[in-house]
């Protein structure tokens, strides 16, 4: 079995005339947790939104090229970017719930897709389990997730993801808002999630790519550089121009 | 290839500090090697315990240069060929500060030798310990230039020594044979070719390492793989 659940060929990316991507062509491992890593304005972010349609909703902006998602080319007319959310799920970079309840902000999108859940009772305790979070939140469910700390809401924001039931998980700087010890605990849910989910994450703490990831992606002015394992991407990586970047010579 | 300079002039600075330190380390090492030859040749005991007496500076400079790479991976996190470079830098100081520890052993040796006539004129093991002080260069001189074809030579003139070990030992063995009077000073002698030989072997493995920090392969040991 193919175990690539995204595959890119031959993508290119506008914004208006501005090329943001260019011919990038690279397959993202099914259960496996892929860094994408680069200066600002490298087009990490903007090939991360691409992924789940995100960019759609950006006027004046143009792809070309094949993004396949478990086989179907995702920007085929007859696809619903819809759909692709709910099964290409996003985590921002700043903790965004939504101010409601901490129940609510878990029932909310399953409730709105039309989703019918037999027991939500049962859906919102396991995505908050799976998010490391129920324990410190199982008796204030009817409280609003406006009063959890940055790093609780930041992993509320993974359990409303999670109760879509996506396959693939996006996460933009998911930590950069956070303190040293929510990093780590939402670092180590990674690992967690990793068995039942495909993870592509961008980050600028390198050190962070570093630990967490399986492969490494580095993007420089659109164009990927290099794609490899994490490990030789830190201790030998191919090209020049990433190992200037990975040790502090740019700029 | 010229390498960048690193954003932070910081980092660069300390990264340069450890590469000169370890030049300074390996001249002190050359030095000793050199001055404790030199003890046994020219019958000079004086200049044998000074070889000893100094041994405590490169001691010294072994654990700074140590220290120094310690805080450079706590606090700079280094990638890439900075951390080849720094897991290099550990390994080559625990070479050269055994390389000194050979050059006491040596010196040692000569102040029992000096005490004794001399067995024979000292002919092959001033030729060894030139070739030896030459791959302890050459081998920090490969560090310095990032030179792969240095490191290469380095590993090319080890046989050398270890064949001139066994000569040596071969012909010392016959000195023995014929005289037994001349056991105790032909086991010194054998000692200080065997603390050549060893100093060579410590010689190639800063050449490995230089191998390793710029190509990212380990070369170590290759040779003893099965195959």
């Amino acid at each position: 079995m193919d175990s690539h659940i995204i595959k890119l060929h031959k993508v290119n990316f506008y914004y208006g005339q501005t090329q943001a991507l260019t011919d990038i062509s690279m397959n993202f491992g099914q259960n496996r947790v892929t860094a994408l890593i680069g200066p600002s304005g490298c087009g990490k972010s903007t090939l991360l939104r691409l992924l789940n349609r995100m960019n759609d909703l950006i006027d004046g902006t143009k792809v070309e090229g094949e993004i396949l998602f478990e086989g179907r080319n995702i920007y085929a007319p007859n696809i619903d970017p819809v759909e692709i959310r709910r099964k290409v799920g996003m985590v921002f970079q700043k903790p965004n719930p939504f101010p409601k309840t901490i129940y609510n902000n878990i029932s909310y999108g399953p409730k709105l897709t039309g989703v019918t859940v037999a027991d939500m009772d049962s859906l919102v305790e396991q995505s908050l389990r799976q998010a490391v979070l129920w324990d410190e939140v199982k008796d204030i469910l009817n409280k609003s997730a406006m009063n959890l700390s940055g790093g609780q809401q930041q992993r509320l924001c993974i359990a409303r993801a999670l109760a879509m039931k996506p396959d693939v998980l996006l996460m933009d700087e998911p930590t950069s808002a956070l303190d040293p010890i929510s990093t780590a605990k939402i670092e180590e849910l990674i690992e967690e999630l990793k068995k039942d989910y495909t993870i592509i994450i961008v980050t600028h703490n390198m050190q962070q790519a570093a630990r967490i990831s399986d492969e490494t992606a580095f993007f420089y002015l659109g164009n990927l550089v290099e794609y490899n394992k994490t490990e030789k991407i830190f201790t030998n990586p191919d090209v020049k121009q990433t190992e200037d970047y990975i040790t502090g010579r740019f700029g | 290839m010229e390498e960048r300079k690193h954003t932070s002039l910081h980092y660069e600075m300390e990264l340069q500090e450890i590469k000169n330190n370890l030049i300074y380390l390996g001249a002190l090492t050359e030095k000793a090697i050199r001055m404790a030859m030199q003890s046994l040749t020219d019958r000079n005991t004086e200049m044998a315990n000074n070889v000893i007496a100094n041994d405590y500076e490169i001691d010294k400079m072994d654990k700074e240069i140590e220290e120094k790479c310690i805080k450079m991976l706590a606090l700079r996190q280094p990638t890439a060929i900075d951390l080849r470079f720094i897991t290099t830098a550990i390994k080559i100081t625990g070479h050269l500060e055994r390389i000194g520890d050979m050059a006491v052993n040596i010196a040692e040796k000569a102040v029992q030798l000096n005490q004794e006539p001399k067995l024979k004129p000292y002919i092959d093991l001033p030729n060894m310990s030139s070739i030896v002080e030459k791959m302890v260069a050459k081998s920090l001189d490969a560090l310095i230039k990032s030179d792969l074809q240095i490191a290469d030579e380095v590993r090319e003139i080890e046989q050398v020594v270890d064949d001139l070990n066994e000569q040596i030992f071969r012909e010392l063995l016959t000195f023995m044979m014929e005289d037994s009077k001349s056991i105790h000073r032909a086991l010194l002698i054998m000692h200080v070719s065997k603390n050549l030989e060893r100093i060579a072997d410590h010689a190639q493995g800063i050449a490995d390492m230089v191998t390793y920090m710029i190509t990212g392969e380990n070369v170590r040991h290759l040779s003893k793989e099965p195959n």
